[in-house]
């Protein structure tokens, strides 16, 4: 064993400690001097603490903290994890320090680090600092994936779980630390302890990542699963509805017609009014638009999300978005450019029309090629040259770049296909898709 | 004489709207005759398809597709059949419709016989003028094919064909009211269809439809305003094409 100073023990528990507060800051991104101060007048005393406690200070130092952050799950993992990290760097430190001394004076004795124990804990703090600061920059490029899995961590509750394996994980390394030092293990074997123990740490993080990912992929799936059932029974619902509804319409209309005769034969001029009031029955006629629930024939999670989300839009802005579906199923093996095409379709659609709001999405399919039409009524003259040119727009506030990108989209596929014509004052603008089965 | 067919199941509906085709023929003075009165497809069907006018009942017998079915197998036959649609049916789906067999018009029965009658006369009338429109022109079609649909444009309204450099086997047609694409090329179109002008490696033109040529600039310009340059070699065709008119 060496045996250090007491004022540079101080300072080394010191540096330790300011180190995983700082680090657990920057995870957690709250710097400011209020901080820095505090985490200087903490590691200050704590470190002092250290002077009798050997190594458990630092557990007892977390616990402590552990204990006033116990509402903040980030701020506690945040800080567990620093630890860690904080500790291995630390004893890696120490000994990337050791073998420099070792080999600058080319003798491999445990005295000359007393001798020269200034320089060897400054050297020692040097380099973890360097360690650090290599760790940080690394860590920087990871950034983005790092917050994605906090949120994901978030979203999911993961949290408890997350805190039990990285605290375990502290715990066991310290007692690594703390039984060597008491069984006075030599430096080599504490060494290598700590070395396979780092992999381990990092074997066990990379775990950790891939856990909360399974976990949230689960998740994911469960949530849909749940979400799609709902939706297939609101569906039925409305299906049922829509049934009877339409079955009424029509008896009622060949009733009205067949009761024409009758009425224009009766001299009762109260009745031609009564008859003339209920025939051109504007609410009836409604009874067949929107109706949505025919989407469940779409057997793609995509296209079904991207229409069911359209005709909300749709209704939030008061159009009528009537859904042609004729077949009882309709069978889609696409890649994403066709939702996104039929995305900008249907969203140039629904912005084009004022006056009568109403767009309609048609789909007709054959057992190899499918059709998919987005029809609107057209409020102005068109010239069906132009609305491909970028920057073409008929709309005030927009930019106009939807359809020269579907043109690109489709430029960029062999089997897609987009027909655009102007019929009886609508345009109907139809995606072809051939194969894909 | 343009035939005329009607298919109709209701009996009472049948008789009134003969009577009202009957009567639009003569108020227009129209060179057509009721040629088939059907009360179910059978019947209909025993009459052969011709170029004619048909006004169709969407359900027959409590077959709500029947009508369309029938009017997909004339479509197929007669590509050039004038179609229009008579039915109670309000969920019938206009768009489907029009991608699958582009009827003339649609006339709803829910507005009363009045309408009805009305809009028979309107229709005969549009369809009599369309007829004294096309006879001096070419009837003949423009076919291409995509996947496994078969698409006709008529070549009264076709205005060009071209390519892309950048996408290469893929034809882009423009006509007077439509703008569609599909794999071909464009020297099989040239040789099936002669009455059309290659004015250079990627454009396949429809003088009919062409309005103005700059000879300067060698630019030829069509009705709904694009263009396209003649290269230098077919210049000298094209001047005798247009002296040929």
């Amino acid at each position: 064993m060496v045996y250090i100073d007491w004022q540079l023990n101080l300072i080394a528990n010191f540096c330790l400690l300011f180190a995983i507060l700082q680090l657990k800051n920057y995870f957690i991104r709250e710097f400011n001097p209020l901080k820095i101060l505090i985490g200087i007048a903490l590691a200050l005393v704590f470190g002092y603490i250290g002077l009798f406690l050997d190594d458990i200070f630092i557990l007892f130092f977390i616990g402590l903290l552990l204990l006033v952050y116990h509402h903040d799950m980030q701020k506690s993992i945040s800080l567990v994890m620093a630890s860690n990290i904080v500790l291995v760097f630390f004893c890696l430190a120490t000994y990337t320090a050791r073998i420099i001394f070792f080999v600058a004076n080319n003798r491999w004795q445990l005295r000359l680090l007393e001798i020269y124990q200034e320089y060897f804990i400054t050297a020692s703090l040097l380099i973890n600092l360097l360690y650090l600061v290599v760790f940080v920059l690394v860590a920087q490029r990871f950034r983005h994936s790092t917050a994605e899995l906090w949120l994901q961590i978030e979203k999911y509750h993961l949290g408890k779980r997350v805190l039990t394996l990285t605290f375990s994980v502290l715990v066991s390394f310290l007692v690594i630390l703390l039984i060597s030092d008491l069984q006075a293990v030599t430096a080599t074997i504490q060494a290598s302890l700590i070395l396979i123990f780092s992999i381990l740490l990092i074997v066990a993080y990379y775990q950790l990542v891939f856990f909360v990912h399974t976990m949230a992929i689960q998740n994911e799936a469960r949530e849909k699963l749940a979400y799609n059932k709902q939706l297939n029974e609101y569906l039925t619902s409305v299906q049922q509805q829509y049934t009877e509804l339409r079955k009424f319409k029509h008896d009622f209309q060949n009733i009205m017609l067949a009761i024409k005769p009758l009425v224009d034969q009766s001299d009762s001029q109260e009745l031609k009014d009564y008859y003339q009031d209920i025939v051109p029955d504007d609410e009836m006629s409604l009874v067949n638009k929107g109706n949505i629930a025919q989407v469940s024939a779409i057997d793609n999670d995509l296209i079904r999300g991207l229409l069911i989300q359209k005709f909300f839009i749709a209704k939030s802005k008061q159009i009528d978005f009537n859904l042609e579906l004729t077949q009882a199923h309709y069978h889609f093996n696409v890649d994403i450019v066709v939702v996104r095409i039929l995305g900008i379709l249907i969203d140039n659609a629904l912005e084009h029309v004022t006056k009568n709001r109403e767009v309609t999405c048609a789909i007709n399919q054959t057992e190899q090629t499918t059709e998919i039409t987005i029809d609107n009524p057209l409020e102005k003259k068109l010239n069906l040259n132009e609305i491909f040119q970028s920057g073409y727009t008929t709309k005030q506030d927009h930019t106009g770049f939807g359809l020269s990108n579907v043109r690109k989209l489709i430029s960029q596929t062999n089997n897609l296909f987009l027909d655009s014509k102007i019929v009886k004052g609508h345009l109907l603008m139809t995606l072809i898709i051939v194969g894909g089965e | 004489m343009y035939p005329v067919y009607l298919l109709e199941d209701n009996p009472l509906q049948r008789e009134k709207f003969a009577k009202y085709i009957q009567n639009g023929i003569v108020i227009n003075d129209a060179d057509m005759q009721l040629t088939c009165v059907a009360s179910n497809t059978e019947e209909f069907l025993q009459h052969p398809a011709q170029l004619g006018l048909y006004f169709l009942d969407m359900e027959i017998n409590e077959d709500k597709l029947a009508g369309l079915n029938l009017a997909e197998k004339i479509r197929q036959e007669v590509p050039l059949a004038q179609i229009i649609f008579i039915t109670t049916h309000g969920e019938l789906s206009l768009t489907t419709l029009e991608r699958k067999i582009a009827p003339t018009d649609y006339i709803l029965k829910d507005k009363g016989f009045e309408n009805i009658k009305q809009r028979i006369t309107d229709d005969i009338q549009s369809v009599q003028e369309k007829l004294q429109s096309y006879s001096h022109c070419s009837k003949n079609l423009l076919d291409y094919k995509i996947g496994s649909r078969y698409f006709s444009i008529l070549m009264d309204d076709l205005i060009m064909l071209y390519t892309k450099k950048e996408i290469p086997g893929r034809i882009f047609i423009i006509t007077k009211n439509q703008l569609a694409e599909f794999n071909g090329s464009l020297n099989t179109f040239e040789q099936d269809y002669p009455n059309l002008f290659r004015c250079n490696r990627s454009f396949l033109v429809n003088l009919d439809n062409a309005t103005s040529f700059d000879s300067k600039t060698r630019q030829l310009t069509f009705i709904d305003g694009s263009s396209c340059e003649v290269s230098f070699r077919k210049n000298k065709e094209l001047i005798k094409r247009f002296n040929h008119k």
